[in-house]
C-alpha cells in the first residue's frame, strides 16, 4: 500500500505566539525525510502539532489522504506515533511488557512483533524480564523505538533518537530506521547528527522559523553536503 | 520442557513459582477454615467477616488507584452509597441477595460513569480533591434525605438477607459468601492485570502522554477503572449494610475514606494482594489496639509515616523482599 503524510500550510500555536509559519511537506510510506536546522526553529513543534500537542493548528495534516484530527491517541490509532526525545519507557513495568502492551494496540494479524522487534535490538531480548526503568539510557532508547513499532504504525515520527548515545546504539537506531522503511513505514527523522541524516534520507528539509526554506533529495544531498552544513550553521 | 531443563535460573523460577501458588493456594483455604478456628468464638468471626469485607473494599481503591495511578481521598462515597442503597433497596424492596447486590452495584457503577466523566479528565491533586468533594456530598446528601436515609442514627432494621428465598443468619454462612466474594474478586483483578486491559492501565499509570502516542485511550480506560472501583467498592458496602442490618453516615465520612487509602498503603498500591491483606490487618489491629488504648489513632498515624517512608511497598513489598532473598539463598 502506498500513501503519503502531508502538511499543508501547517501553522502552529501555543498560547498567543505562533511558533508554525505554513510549514508544507510531504512524505511518503517507505521513505525517510529528515528535518534539519538549527535549535527553535520548529522542528519539535511540527511532529507536537502532527500529535495534537499544540494549543492550536491552523492548515492541514493529511495521512493518506484523511485529515489527521482528533485527540491524540486516536491520532495514533490512525496510524501515527512519535518517540520524543526524552525517551522515557513505562519504568516499572519490565521490557517485556512495555512491549507487550504496544503490541496489543496492534491490529491482530499486523506483521511487525515481539519477535521481529527482538531481531532488531537483540540487547532487549536479553533484557525481556527486566524493569524497563533499570535499562541503561542506550537501551531505554531502542525499547521506546520497539514500542512505536510495534504499533505498527503508518508513519512514525522520531525526535533526536540519537541525541547523547554511543556509537553502537547510534547503529542500532540507524537499522531500527532502514528495517521501518523497508516495512513501508514513512518515517520523519529530525536529526542533529548530519552523518547519521546522510546515511538514511531520503529527503532532506532545513527549516528556518517555522518555516520549510530549503528541500534536498537524497542525491542532491549527497553531491554538495556542504551546502546543508552551512544552512545548519549559526552564522 | 527441554528449553526448561536446559536453563537453570529458568527453572528455578519456574519452581519458586510453583512454591508461591501452593503457598498462596494454602493461605486462601486457611482463609475459608476460619469458621472452624472460631467455633465458641463468635465474636472472632464476626470481626473476621468485617474485615474480609475491607479486604473488598481495599481491593477496590486499588483498582483505581494501583492501576491508574488517581488518588482517591473519596472512595468511602461508593463504600457509603453501596450500604445506603442495599439497605433501603432490602427494605423497600426484597430482600433477596440476588436482587439487592447487582441493582446496587449497576446503580453505583452508572452513578460514577456520569461523575467520573468529568472527573478523570483532572490528574493528581485536582483528582484528589474532587473525590473527597464528592464523598462530602453523597454524606450530606444522607442528612438531607434524612427521612428515608434515618440521618444520623442511620439506617435501621434492614431486613435478614435472603439467597434464593432462603435466610442467610447462620454466622459461618455469612462467613463464606463473603470470603468467596474476595476470592472471586481477587482472581477477577488478578486476571484483569495480566491482560492487555490490565497492561495498558498500569501504562497509563506509568506515563500517560505515551499511553496516547501507542493509541491507548488514557481517559477512556481511566473511567473505566472508576466505574469498576466504583462499583467493588459499592459491593463491599452492600454486603456490609447486609451483614450488619444497618448503614450509618460515618461509612461515607472522609475518615473513612482514609482508612481505606490506609488499607491500600499498609498492604501495597498497585499490588492487589497487598490492599487485601492490608484491609484484613487493619481491621484486626483497630480492634485490638483501640481496645488497649484510646489514643490508637496516633500510633496508627505513626505507622503510617512509618510505612510510607521505609516500606514504600507496604506489607506485600516486605513479604517479596523476603521471598527474593530466600530464593536468592537456595541457589
Amino acid at each position: 500500500m502506498t500513501g503519503a503524510i502531508t502538511f499543508e500550510n501547517l501553522h502552529a500555536f501555543y498560547g498567543q505566539s505562533e511558533i508554525l509559519h505554513g510549514v508544507n511537506m510531504q512524505v511518503e510510506a517507505g521513505s525517510v525525510a529528515c528535518l534539519l536546522g538549527l535549535n527553535g526553529m520548529g522542528k519539535t513543534t511540527t511532529l507536537r502539532a502532527a500529535m495534537g500537542l499544540v494549543d492550536r493548528t491552523e492548515g492541514r495534516i493529511l495521512l493518506d489522504g484523511k485529515e489527521l484530527g482528533g485527540p491524540t491517541f486516536r491520532r495514533s490509532q490512525m496510524g501515527i506515533t512519535l518517540v520524543p526525545e526524552d525517551r522515557k519507557v513505562f519504568a516499572n513495568l519490565s521490557v517485556r511488557e512495555n512491549l507487550e502492551v504496544a503490541r496489543a494496540m496492534a491490529p491482530r494479524d499486523a506483521a511487525f512483533d515481539i519477535a521481529a522487534a527482538v531481531e532488531i535490538f537483540p540487547r532487549l531480548g536479553e533484557r525481556m524480564e527486566q524493569k524497563a526503568g533499570t535499562l541503561s539510557g542506550g537501551e531505554q532508547q531502542m525499547l521506546v523505538v520497539a514500542r512505536a513499532m510495534l504499533v505498527n504504525p503508518r508513519y512514525m515520527m522520531l525526535d533526536e533518537p540519537t541525541e547523547g548515545l554511543a556509537p553502537t546504539y547510534v547503529e542500532a537506531i540507524r537499522q531500527s530506521i532502514e528495517v521501518a522503511r523497508g516495512r513501508g513505514i514513512g518515517i520523519i527523522l529530525v536529526e542533529q547528527s548530519l552523518p547519521l541524516a546522510l546515511a538514511v534520507g531520503d529527503h532532506f528539509h532545513i527549516m528556518e522559523n517555522g518555516q520549510i526554506v530549503r528541500s534536498f533529495t537524497r542525491a542532491e544531498a549527497l553531491a554538495e553536503p556542504a551546502a546543508i552544513e552551512r544552512l545548519l550553521t549559526v552564522s | 520442557m527441554s528449553d526448561l531443563a536446559a536453563n537453570p535460573a529458568l527453572e528455578r523460577r519456574a519452581s519458586g513459582r510453583g512454591l508461591l501458588i501452593a503457598g498462596a493456594a494454602l493461605v486462601a483455604v486457611a482463609g475459608a477454615l476460619v469458621p472452624f478456628w472460631t467455633t465458641g468464638a463468635p465474636f472472632l468471626l464476626m470481626l473476621a467477616s468485617q474485615a474480609v469485607i475491607a479486604a473488598i473494599l481495599a481491593l477496590s481503591l486499588d483498582l483505581l488507584t494501583g492501576n491508574t495511578g488517581l488518588l482517591s481521598f473519596g472512595h468511602a462515597a461508593w463504600f457509603g452509597f453501596g450500604a445506603y442503597v442495599a439497605g433501603l433497596l432490602a427494605k423497600l424492596v426484597t430482600p433477596e441477595m440476588l436482587i439487592v447486590v447487582p441493582t446496587t452495584v449497576i446503580a453505583a457503577c452508572l452513578v460514577a460513569a456520569v461523575t467520573g466523566a468529568v472527573l478523570v479528565r483532572q490528574i493528581g491533586k485536582t483528582f484528589a480533591i474532587l473525590t473527597l468533594a464528592l464523598s462530602q456530598i453523597m454524606f450530606a446528601l444522607v442528612f438531607v434525605a434524612s427521612d428515608i436515609t434515618g440521618g444520623e442514627d442511620g439506617l435501621q432494621g434492614v431486613p435478614v438477607m435472603t439467597v434464593l428465598g432462603q435466610p442467610v443468619v447462620q454466622a459461618q454462612t455469612w462467613y463464606w459468601l463473603l470470603y468467596g466474594v474476595l476470592l472471586a474478586a481477587l482472581a477477577a483483578s488478578l486476571h484483569i492485570r495480566r491482560s492487555p486491559l490490565g497492561r495498558a492501565w498500569l501504562s497509563i499509570r506509568e506515563n500517560a502522554e505515551r499511553a496516547r502516542f501507542i493509541g491507548i485511550d488514557v481517559n477512556g480506560l481511566k473511567l473505566l477503572a472508576f466505574v469498576m472501583s466504583a462499583g467493588l467498592g459499592a459491593l463491599a458496602g452492600a454486603l456490609l449494610a447486609l451483614f450488619n442490618g444497618a448503614a450509618s453516615p460515618d461509612l461515607l465520612s472522609w475518615f473513612e475514606s482514609g482508612k481505606i487509602l490506609m488499607f491500600v498503603v499498609l498492604g501495597g498500591v498497585g499490588t492487589l494482594v497487598g490492599p487485601v491483606l492490608g484491609g484484613i490487618v487493619f481491621t484486626f489491629a483497630e480492634h485490638y489496639v483501640s481496645s488497649l488504648t484510646s489514643a490508637w489513632l496516633i500510633y496508627f498515624g505513626g505507622l503510617f509515616i512509618l510505612i510510607v517512608i521505609v516500606a514504600p511497598g507496604g506489607i506485600f513489598g516486605v513479604l517479596g523482599h523476603a521471598w527474593r532473598r530466600m530464593q536468592g539463598q537456595g541457589r
